[in-house]
Order: structure tokens, then sequence, then C-alpha cells
């Protein structure tokens, strides 16, 4: 809840900056100072909006917002390729991207239109569309997921003309409209998410400002209805996370850049930041201009929260802080990030973390641990190839 | 911040606004509005915006609250005139929807204790939910009055596929000064809400229910 932001009567607004030296945030931070690749999706002007990576983390599609999938290869050496162009065209915005969990080659997209569309990546073409006509006009969606058994495709949509919101199930198997819920939310939803490991349990989240957590073997949405938890404003993102003792979190980000954190059993809301606190973690010193783009599970089994800066085009500020026992502490601080990016994905295995956002640009770190062999860090490599540019051109002669 | 709103500008229109309902008076309690116009914002493309805010003064008084309250909230509720209902007497409901329907109409919110609001799902089904009513939390540790006094003053930004909005901020009955420091507070937040904040506003007027639009920016 916010009670009263900064205001002064100043003309200039006030700009943001660190709240610390660059030293102390070189001590607070670990520092990945430049990305280990970097790739602009289009020529022409465009915005990164939907991310997905593939289970074996071979593949990355991206959703534009002039209405384009694309897919890309990514290398063992983080590198991205752009596989063939684009993997659709369509005549409504993207509005969710989703590879499956146990096909690295199929993923399903959904549109604004109401339409989610399946493709095979080794035919490179769409395999099904996946709709629902059961009540005349296509319902606009807002997103889309896949459950853990890659069978159950579920979609949220905004509230239609009739004031509701849905949330349609399709069997993907048998290619069919399963149903849908459609009393549980009063505003548009904005984000569904399945469990990832259970495969009959989701959550979903509204501008309504409720997050509920279904078990969809029950038969009627009645039963279905777990648990609803009530953050009092409007959600934009949720994820799944553990706690420490495997007990199921799920965290919420709102659309004021605030974090609520849920214990599914127990109901209780275990933390709650604000975007002040989020900002004052982040050791930067506006939180108007704070972006909190997602939450991610981290390898050590924790996860952090990955935000930054609207400030100068988002190109001040990018880092992480990690949860840790009802606190967000400082972790990784990237450099050489020129967009306000507004989708991620982080690849547990390899520890790269993937972002694209307004400039239309995909960037990739590579997050090395400090205890590892430093010559192996991006920074060293960089030095190295810095080195041998500058040693070549001295060389040439003139 | 800076707030291109003048205090002298956005005191002339308060009190434009109030002189208007004075003028012609109503048989009802005129609402304030805040209308805002937006610019440089692609509802496809950039980020959802939507929030809510505590202004200093009530802008609905006539709001009704209800308590779902365990034993001790139940007897705070009864000591301060609050209705309330326990949870035998939503039990009672049966889930029933035309019941939960008819509940969550005669009341503009709710709020429930701990122990209550876990149970919400189970007593009265998605109820609640589909009308938009789920309750809040009513922690032990605050004042009951405090607490419905703050869902009272709380008002809700939310943005459509247009580029206007438009949210109540107060009523014709308040006094100038209260009325413009809700409007004070509440346009401090939506531009702090926005991303390129006073760049993503085109213009911002103030009308009662009845009354004309005066402009603020």
């Amino acid at each position: 809840m916010y009670e009263d932001p900064q205001s002064s009567d100043e003309e200039s607004p006030v700009p943001d900056t660190d709240t610390c030296s660059s030293k102390e945030l070189e001590q607070l931070f670990q520092q990945e100072l430049s990305p280990g690749f970097e790739v602009a999706a289009s020529l022409k002007r465009t915005c990164g909006l939907h991310l997905s990576q593939s289970c074996d983390y071979s593949k990355l599609a991206v959703a534009l917002s002039r209405k384009e999938l694309q897919v890309y290869h990514v290398g063992e050496g983080g590198d991205l390729v752009l596989a063939n162009g684009s993997l659709g065209r369509y005549e409504s915005s993207i509005r969710g991207v989703k590879f499956f969990n146990g096909d690295p080659n199929s993923l399903v997209c959904c549109t604004e239109a109401g339409d989610i569309y399946q493709y095979d990546l080794r035919s490179g073409s769409e395999v099904y569309r996946f709709e629902d006509t059961s009540e005349g006009r296509k319902k606009t969606m807002t997103s889309c997921d896949i459950n853990r058994n890659d069978r159950v495709l579920c979609a949220s949509t905004e509230v239609q003309k009739n004031g509701d919101s849905y949330l349609l199930f399709f069997d993907v198997r048998e290619r069919a409209y399963l149903g849908c819920y459609w009393e549980c939310h009063s505003e548009d939803i904005t984000h569904v998410r399945f469990h990832p490991t259970d495969p009959d349990l989701f959550a979903s989240a509204s501008v309504d400002g409720l997050t509920n957590v279904f078990d969809i073997s029950k038969l009627t949405e009645d039963d279905a209805m777990q648990y609803c938890f009530n953050a009092e404003t409007s959600i934009d993102s949720i994820n799944w996370h553990t706690d420490p003792t495997g007990r199921d979190l799920v965290a919420c980000v709102t659309t004021t850049n605030d974090l609520h954190l849920y214990d599914v059993k127990s109901q209780d809301q275990i933390a709650l930041f604000d975007r002040e606190e989020i900002t004052k973690s982040l050791r930067r010193s506006s939180s108007i201009d704070c972006n909190v783009v997602a939450t991610h599970n981290d390898a050590n089994g924790s996860f952090f929260v990955l935000a930054g800066s609207n400030f100068n085009r988002g190109s001040e500020c990018l880092r992480t802080l990690k949860y840790d026992n009802k606190c967000l502490l400082p972790y990784r601080s990237f450099g050489g990030n020129r967009q306000i990016v507004r989708a991620s994905v982080y690849n547990e295995r390899d520890q790269y973390l993937i972002a694209t956002g307004e400039a239309g640009l995909i960037t990739l770190w590579k997050c090395l641990d400090v205890s590892s062999n430093p010559s192996n860090g991006v920074n060293s490599a960089s030095k190295s190839l810095k080195q041998k540019l500058h040693v070549s051109h001295r060389a040439k002669p003139y | 911040m800076a707030s291109k709103v003048s205090r002298d500008i956005l005191y002339e229109c308060v009190n434009e606004v109030l002189k208007g309902s004075e003028k012609k008076r109503r048989r009802f309690l005129e609402t304030v509005e805040l209308q805002i116009g937006l610019k440089n914002y692609d509802p496809q493309k950039d980020k959802r915006f939507s929030g809510t805010v505590k202004l200093k003064y009530i802008p609905r008084p006539k709001m009704q609250v209800c308590v779902l309250g365990d034993q001790q909230h139940c007897d705070e509720a009864k000591a301060n005139d609050i209705p309330y209902m326990d949870a035998e007497a939503l039990k009672k409901l049966n889930k029933n929807k035309k019941l939960v329907k008819k509940l969550a109409k005669k009341y503009d919110a709710f709020l429930a204790s701990e122990s209550l609001i876990k149970q919400i799902p189970r007593l009265l089904g998605p109820g609640l939910n589909k009308a938009g009513k789920f309750p809040g939390l009513l922690g032990h540790g605050e004042s009951m009055v405090q607490k419905i006094d703050e869902v009272k003053a709380t008002i809700k930004f939310q943005m459509k596929k247009v580029l206007c909005l438009s949210v109540a901020v107060g009523h014709v009955k308040m006094s100038t000064d209260e009325l413009a420091q809700n409007v004070h507070l509440s346009i401090n937040f939506l531009v702090s809400l926005l991303k390129k904040h006073w760049q993503n506003v085109r213009s911002l007027h103030i009308k009662s229910s009845m009354g004309s639009a005066q402009r603020l920016y």
C-alpha cells in the first residue's frame, strides 16, 4: 500500500542514482561486468516482451511487440543464433510463450486474439492451433502455461464483454478444449503458472489482487480452488519457489513493483517487500523508477529477484537480490545492460541470465561463481581479447 | 518529484468544483473525480500500470465494510457498531451461491481475521472472488476502526485499454483543503506509477458528478 510517494515542488525531477560508492557496490554485489553475448532481435524498432527457454537450455523463444515470434539456439559458450527467421507472425499481440517441459522441440505461443499456436521446431512449422469458441467469440488472452507432464495447457483471459474473466484449459494430446474456470477472479487475469513438479497444481494472478491456487484434478472449480491470497493490489506476475525445507512458496510481483511472498500450505504471507524496500536493497535512490522484472530459482535451492531502474532507459542498473529468510540481500550486478528489461529467464545449470526489453535486444550474462577459476571468467576473457586487438593493431604497418 | 500542478491552480479548481456543487445542490452526495488523459503510452507494449493508494481523507464516507471475524474481532465489531459475521454464520450460508452473492452485494468491502480468511474458499466458494470483494486481512495488532478507515480511504488506479482513466478522490462536502490534499496525493501517486512520470500525462481534470470539469493540467 502506498502512502506518500516522493514529492517535491522543485522543477526538475530527482534523478535516480546509486546510494553508495562504486567501491561499496563492488563489495556488495558480485559484478558481472559485461554481457557474454548480445543480439538485436530486429533492425526495426521493437520490444522484447516474453521469453522461454527449452528444458535442455539449448533454445530460446522470444516474443516481440511487433507480433513476431523468434527462436534462437543457445550455444554452449552462451552465443545466441537466430534459427531460420521468424517462427510466427501474427495479427494480434503475443501474450505468452512457453516451451514444453519435457520436449525441447515443442512450444506454445498465445495471442491477444485468443489463439494458442503449437510449434514443432524440427519441422519449423505450426502443428496445431488451440482456440475456445465454445461461447462464440474468442476470449482475449493474457498469458498461458503448460503443466509439468505437458498434458494440460491453460490460458488466462481479460474481462470479457459479459464481465467475466476466464482460465481456459486444453488437452494437449487430444487437442481438445476441456473447459474453464470463470468465478475465481473479478478482473483481468494477468498470469498463470503451473507448479514445477506437481502436474495438478497451478496458480493464477489478477488485477483484482488475488492469487488463487488450484488443484485441477478436482471435478469442479469450487472444489479445485484450494487457496486465495489477497495482495490487495494488482498483480503483474507470479512464480513458484520452495523454502529451504521444501515447502511451496508463491512469489507475486505487483504492478507497483512490490514483492509478496506466500507459504502455500499455511497460507501465511511470509514476506512483503514494497518498492521502497526493494529500491533500498538495490542501493538506488528513486523508488518510482524501480522496475521489478521477475523472480527466478537459483541453483542452490533459493531464489532471487531481478530488478532494475527505468531511469536513463534502464542502462544504469540491473541487479539481483537473493531471498534469504525474509530478507533481500545484494547478489549480482549486471553491467552493460542497455535497456529497460521486460522479460528474463535463468539457466540454473550453466548460470546464464538472459534478458530482453524495450530496445529489442536479447542479452546473455554468464554468472560465474566467485570461487571458480577467475581466468575462466568473462572479465579476463574480454581483457585478453582487448589485448589481442591492441597487438594486431600495433603490428599493422601504416 | 516535481509537481506540474501549482498550488494556486489546484486550489482554484477545487474551489470551482465545490462552488459549482453549492450553486446547484443535488439530492445525493456528489463524488469528486480526478480525470486523467495519458500520452506516450502504448497499452499493447508498455507494462500494465495499476495501483492502490491511501488518501488522507475518506472519499467515500458511505462505504460499508463488514468484518468476518474470530471471537475477538466479532466482540470488537459489536462494541463499535460495525457489521460482522463469525465462522458459524458463514457456515450457515452452506456455500449457496445465491446467498453468497447476496452477502457480497450487501457490503462494499470485507475484512477478515487471519483464521477466517484462510477458510473463505472452503466456507463460501468463489462467490466473493467473483464479486471482487474477497476480504482484506484484519490483524490483531491494529485497531479495527482504523483499518476500516484505511479501507475507505484507499482508491485504485486502473488502466483499461484506452488512454484515459478516472478515479474518485473525494466528495463535495469536503473542505477545500481536504479535497486539495486528496487530489495532490492522487496526482503524485499516479505520476509515480507511470514509467515516464509527467511525460506520460497529457491532461488532468477534476469534476463533481454533475458539475463541469476543471482543468488542472
